[in-house]
């Protein structure tokens, strides 16, 4: 068609007042397997991730990648990574007395799809988690020389 | 081998494994939803009896733990079985 009928061509446009359905992000539904798998890295820490996945074996939500610390006799969360509210996002604990956190998306991943952001995690995780573990104990009022 | 050590190495390992766990879900599907994965590499004999260490302890505590054996076959370079 030549442009100067096609610049003369009505175009449809929906009326103003239409309400056009909103797009709901995907729930975890019943038929999702729930999978935890922990990794032990020595006798005092470990990583645990813990995620869904459908029918289709995708991945549906992260719900949590976890790196721990056993300190006095229990099992401390340092750091853990999750994808509740549709992106990714870290929380880090403040120290052994307040376990309260501290929830961020400052240097995590956005972009990419839940499986990225699961290997994202492990291997974030993986690279800092001794400056995690650092600045987690000197947050600690207790003094924490050995793990035990 | 020291902890620090152990935990290093197993750090690297572990992403290795989890890596490839999330690309093929199926491998470990059988073994059940909650497991506890112990990494024993092929060429590092020190790892390897630390890490059998850490699995027994484990397994006393009543955690489903898998054993994950380091191949030279690169289209599946881990095999897994149970403790």
């Amino acid at each position: 068609m030549p442009n100067k009928f096609r610049r003369h061509k009505k175009r449809f446009r929906l009326p103003r007042d239409f309400i056009l359905p909103v797009k709901q992000s995907k729930l975890i539904e019943e038929t999702d397997k729930l999978t935890r798998h922990s990794f032990p890295l020595s006798d005092n820490e470990r990583i645990t991730y813990v995620y869904s996945r459908n029918k289709r074996n995708k991945i549906t939500e992260i719900i949590s990648v976890i790196y721990d610390l056993f300190i006095q006799g229990e099992w401390v969360t340092v750091i853990y990574y999750d994808s509740a509210h549709g992106s990714l996002h870290r929380h880090e604990t403040i120290s052994f007395e307040d376990r309260r956190d501290i929830t961020t998306e400052e240097n995590v991943k956005k972009k990419g799809t839940r499986e990225r952001w699961l290997t994202w995690a492990i291997k974030d995780i993986q690279k800092r988690s001794s400056y995690y573990k650092k600045l987690f104990l000197k947050r600690s009022n207790t003094r924490i020389d050995k793990l035990n | 081998m020291t902890k620090q050590i152990q935990t290093s190495k197993n750090l690297k390992l572990s992403a290795e494994v989890a890596e490839y766990i999330t690309k093929n879900p199926e491998l470990v599907e059988d073994f059940g939803k909650d497991l506890s994965f112990v990494v024993f590499p092929s060429d590092d004999k020190q790892l390897q009896k630390a890490n059998v260490k850490l699995a027994n302890e484990l397994k006393k505590e009543g955690k489903n733990v898998v054993k994950v054996h380091q191949t030279k076959d690169k289209k599946t370079p881990w095999k897994f079985s149970y403790l």
